[in-house]
């Protein structure tokens, strides 16, 4: 039942140290009254005794690692979770097997809806989305079985629906004019009054219920800040001609492909919800070996928590499927947890749906199987053919602001002023992100380094490496 | 005019200019879209000039590739971690330390992850050069360059040690390799120090003269005459100190007697075995007293303060009374300093605990610094202390792991797992009313146990709740992967 769970997964999951610290204290027997398992179903729960007279009840969902715990804790998953799933990865046999009590067949029952014939329906493990797509699906209100009530809401969606088509047309005009007045004044000038024009201009966007673009332009005045100033006007002109294309794409989007229409409204701020997704017959599923090459997170300026997983497809690379795919995950920042729930250098099988795109990438996970040894990774030669597939790639999808390349047969060299760039023999070479130089400065001197990466366009983050010396990991 | 879109496109002068205008605001310069371009807007486009001016140069910016830079070969010490021979440790070795250093983060990771590094580099393995920034910071004794380079090869080396070689090792290996060097070949040690003294660090002076005290001689005065005139002030007082200890000068002999008037000879009241019985009336006296007390009594010779109180030594050792800890510990870095193992094991007898070892370090970090040979002998008579008496506490264990530099040999570990001590403490732990405020002890123990005993340490602490035994776990399971798992081969070794 367990075989999945492993220390490195459940310290992947613990939102911070203390917690995990708190959670390894919180084993000893006396603390647990009750311990149990249901094989069958990949359940675990147990009953914790806390402060107070009422033991607290925890409860995991092996399948997925989806988890409820009745503590008052902030932290997710908290110290009684993470207890019960230590307790399971070394003692299992203290754990009682038998049939779910009550409380937990309840919890499973909003976790994994019935199905017609009252069977439990297993939701198909998520990844790093689970915690988040399932409250939201739980959030949301149970469809009326009443056929007028059902027809009274179809319209009311439709009608809300042409409202923010019509709001997002009046929003984007507003963009247009802002665009046009920073053409007047010069792109030269747009750093130095970014702050608070992208701010004003975001906020209508808010208005106009354009999320998506609202927060490409409200970012354009931080992201200025992170360039070397010579390079400032022309990272201002990137910008404001990627949101003037998707203004004029959005307008013309009945002229588009199905990916790039897609992608066009997501940038907008339209979301497709998980169950659509899987809903979606006409979604590109790939099943593949996968490489977790980085699980990292990021506050967002919103105060919500980004969780990336980028996997690696192992095996062939016959063009026919994503090479890349990226598990995206939002949670609160007060709470939510703080990693992925994956670590980096995790091998497994898996069934991906990609969310509809020119250049599917963003996927979710319909089926996950057993994990594996890694095997070197199979990777074109040369950063001339990376950068081919990054022109490839936004030549389909022009806002792309990073892609993921896999280069084989390169190297980390030094450059002036100690820069890192990874270079090739035949004389390419990226400049790396120097964030990250201590954790790359090791891979110095090794040769035939196959790299995977984030490409921006002037300077690449170094995911993962296979070396001669194993898999180097940076986050 | 498709054929025209595909045959004309605008040249990179033409985006250019585009670009320019952009930058200049069209308030200054209006937008003139160059006909290459004019004739890729479809007729229906909306878009003003400056817009398309603005999206055809943006997007045109976007595939852009970087200039080719002038790449600089790679530094020396960037090329010095993958030129150590020796193997790395195997992926599931590195997992194992990475549990280790998440279990440890916030409970002083160091003591742990050293001892890792120390079995790994004694397998002959080194930490992989990926995993040295991370952990690096909790690694003692060199840190990253010894975590990385060959560690010194023992007591062999130092008969070739000159300036040069001993000036290339990291610190902790310099002390270790005079400390050797002084015990093979005092002279020769000192002139080693002597010359390469002025242009040590303050910190690094001090710890060197520390290993003067090895076989310390009349022949060492001078050199130590000088250093007591050291503008640092540890090398200073070390210095001071250990001229005090030359046996035969007269500071000496004034050191000698104000130690002897301390002890009271209270006669022969063991007429059976013949025995004298030695008081000091310090037992009860702690802080300032006993650390006077320690003062007045380091590096006087035991064999000398016997002469001098009228015993034999194995009398003057017999007279002195168990448990006066404040007597005994000045007298143990002078018999470890002379090699005498038997003279260790008989004042190490007298102690009241292994407790003890905490009291030594505060004075004396370097007072147990023994010789590899010596270190069995000095491990056999601690372990025949502890088991005596109380489990150790974790800190008492820790001090005694560090003392010993390593785990116990086989037979010595068997005798602690055996022992009545370590069954009633791990028995105490997994009692239901049991004090789990102290997990670190079955953690520390652990690093004290060898390749050999790692299976009947495991099956001893198999009882134990995970929280009281985890780190230690984890610990053993590393130690036996070093064995078990094939490691990653070095570059120099697979080229």
């Amino acid at each position: 039942m367990g075989a999945s769970l492993t220390r490195d997964r459940i310290a992947a999951l613990a939102p911070d140290q203390s917690a995990l610290t708190a959670s390894i204290k919180l084993q000893k027997p006396a603390n647990w009254p009750l311990l149990g398992r249901d094989e069958a179903e990949a359940l675990l729960w147990g009953e914790c005794q806390g402060s107070g007279a009422t033991p607290y009840r925890v409860m995991a969902d092996l399948r997925d690692l989806g988890n409820k715990c009745t503590c008052p804790s902030r932290k997710f998953p908290c110290k009684h979770v993470l207890a019960l799933l230590w307790l399971a990865c070394d003692q299992l046999n203290r754990f009682e097997p038998g049939e779910a009590p009550s409380w937990v067949g309840d919890w499973l029952t909003r976790r994994r809806p019935k199905k017609a014939g009252g069977e439990s329906e297993a939701k198909p493990a998520s990844g790093p989305g689970a915690s988040f797509a399932l409250a939201e699906s739980a959030a949301t209100p149970a469809k009326p079985t009443d056929p007028k009530a059902a027809e009274r809401a179809e319209t009311q969606r439709i009608r809300l629906r042409e409202e923010r088509e019509a709001s997002i047309a009046s929003g984007l005009d507003e963009l247009d004019r802002w665009v046009l007045d920073r053409l007047e004044e010069g792109l030269a000038n747009v750093p130095a009054t970014a702050a608070q024009t992208c701010r004003s201009a975001a906020a209508r966007l808010i208005d106009a219920k354009a999320p998506g673009l609202a927060g490409m332009v409200d970012e354009l005045a931080v992201k200025l800040f992170r360039v070397p100033q010579p390079l400032r006007g022309g990272y201002a002109m990137e910008r404001l001609s990627a949101m003037a294309l998707l203004a004029s794409a959005y307008r013309n989007q009945a002229a588009l492909s199905q990916g790039l229409r897609a992608d066009v409204r997501r940038l907008i701020g339209w979301t497709m919800r998980r169950e659509e997704l899987l809903e979606d017959a006409s979604a590109l599923r790939v099943k593949a070996r996968w490489l977790v090459v980085s699980a990292r997170s990021e506050v967002q300026p919103d105060r919500i928590r980004r969780l990336e997983t980028w996997l690696l497809r192992l095996g062939e690379r016959d063009g026919a499927a994503p090479d890349f795919a990226l598990l995206l995950d939002f949670v609160p920042l007060a709470g939510g947890a703080s990693t992925p729930p994956f670590y980096a250098g995790e091998t497994f099988e898996a069934e991906l749906a990609f969310y509809p795109s020119a250049v599917p990438l963003r996927a979710l996970i319909v089926q996950r199987g057993a994990g594996d040894s890694t095997t070197a990774w199979a990777a074109p030669q040369g950063i001339a053919t990376a950068l081919d597939g990054w022109d490839r790639a936004l030549a389909h999808q022009p806002w792309l602001e990073n892609w993921p390349l896999l280069i084989g047969g390169v190297r980390i060299a030094r450059g002036e002023g100690n820069a890192l760039w990874l270079a090739d023999d035949a004389g390419g070479a990226l400049p790396l992100d120097m964030a990250k130089s201590e954790t790359i400065a090791p891979l110095i001197g090794l040769l035939g380094i196959t790299a995977a990466g984030l490409w921006d366009g002037r300077c690449l983050s170094l995911l993962a490496a296979d070396t001669p010396i194993g898999g180097w990991y940076g986050g | 005019m498709g054929a025209n879109r595909m045959m004309q496109p605008p040249s990179a002068p033409e985006i250019a200019q585009l670009g320019q205008a952009l930058m200049l605001g069209t308030r200054k310069r209006p937008i003139t879209l160059p006909p290459a371009v004019s004739a890729l807007i479809p007729a229906t486009s909306s878009l003003s000039p400056a817009m398309l001016a603005l999206v055809l140069a943006g997007q045109h910016a976007r595939f852009e590739r970087p200039a080719a830079p002038s790449l600089a070969p790679a530094l020396e010490s960037d090329l010095k971690l993958h030129a150590d021979p020796r193997p790395m440790l195997s992926d599931a070795s590195r997992r194992l330390l990475k549990q280790l250093l998440t279990l440890a983060k916030g409970d002083a990771p160091e003591a742990v992850l050293t001892a890792c590094r120390d079995r790994a580099t004694a397998r002959g393995l080194r930490l992989h050069p990926f995993d040295l920034p991370v952990f690096a910071p909790y690694l003692r004794g060199g840190e990253t360059q010894a975590a990385s380079l060959p560690a010194s090869s023992g007591a062999d080396d130092v008969a070739a040690l000159d300036a040069e070689s001993w000036k290339a090792m990291p610190p902790q290996q310099r002390v270790d390799a005079l400390r050797r060097f002084r015990f093979a070949s005092p002279d020769a040690a000192r002139a080693l120090l002597e010359e390469t003294f002025r242009s040590e660090a303050a910190p690094d002076r001090a710890a060197f003269l520390g290993v003067m005290a090895v076989h310390l001689t009349a022949a060492d005065l001078p050199f130590l005459e000088a250093a007591a005139k050291d503008r640092a002030d540890a090398a200073r007082t070390t210095a001071q100190r250990l001229a005090g200890s030359i046996p035969g000068t007269d500071a000496y002999r004034n050191r000698l007697s104000g130690a002897a008037g301390m002890f009271i000879t209270r006669g022969v009241t063991d007429e059976a075995k013949r025995k004298k019985h030695l008081s000091t009336g310090l037992a009860a006296m702690k802080g300032a007293v006993g650390h006077s007390a320690f003062q007045t009594l380091e590096g006087l010779r035991p064999e000398d303060l016997a002469g001098r109180l009228g015993l034999t030594l194995d009398a003057f050792v017999d007279a002195l009374p168990i448990g006066e800890d404040i007597l005994i510990l000045p007298l143990l870095p002078a018999a470890v300093a002379e090699g005498n193992a038997a003279l260790c094991a008989a004042l190490i007898r007298r102690l009241s605990g292994l407790r003890a070892l905490v009291v030594l370090w505060s004075h004396r970090p370097d007072g147990l610094d023994a010789p590899d040979h010596l270190r069995p002998a000095l491990a056999e008579a601690l372990i025949s202390l502890a088991v005596r008496g109380q489990f150790p506490d974790a800190q008492t264990l820790h001090t005694f792991y560090r003392i010993n530099r390593g785990p116990l040999l086989d037979a010595l570990a068997a005798k602690l797992l055996a022992s009545k001590i370590w069954r009633t403490h791990i028995a105490d732990l997994t009692a239901p009313n049991a004090d789990n405020k102290t997990p670190n002890a079955v953690k520390e123990a652990a690093l004290l146990i060898p390749g050999g005993q790692l299976d009947a340490f495991l099956e001893s602490i198999a009882a134990l709740p995970p929280h009281l035994s985890l780190p230690a776990r984890i610990f053993a399971e590393f130690c036996q992967s070093l064995g078990r798992t094939s490691p990653v081969a070095s570059l120099t070794q697979s080229r």
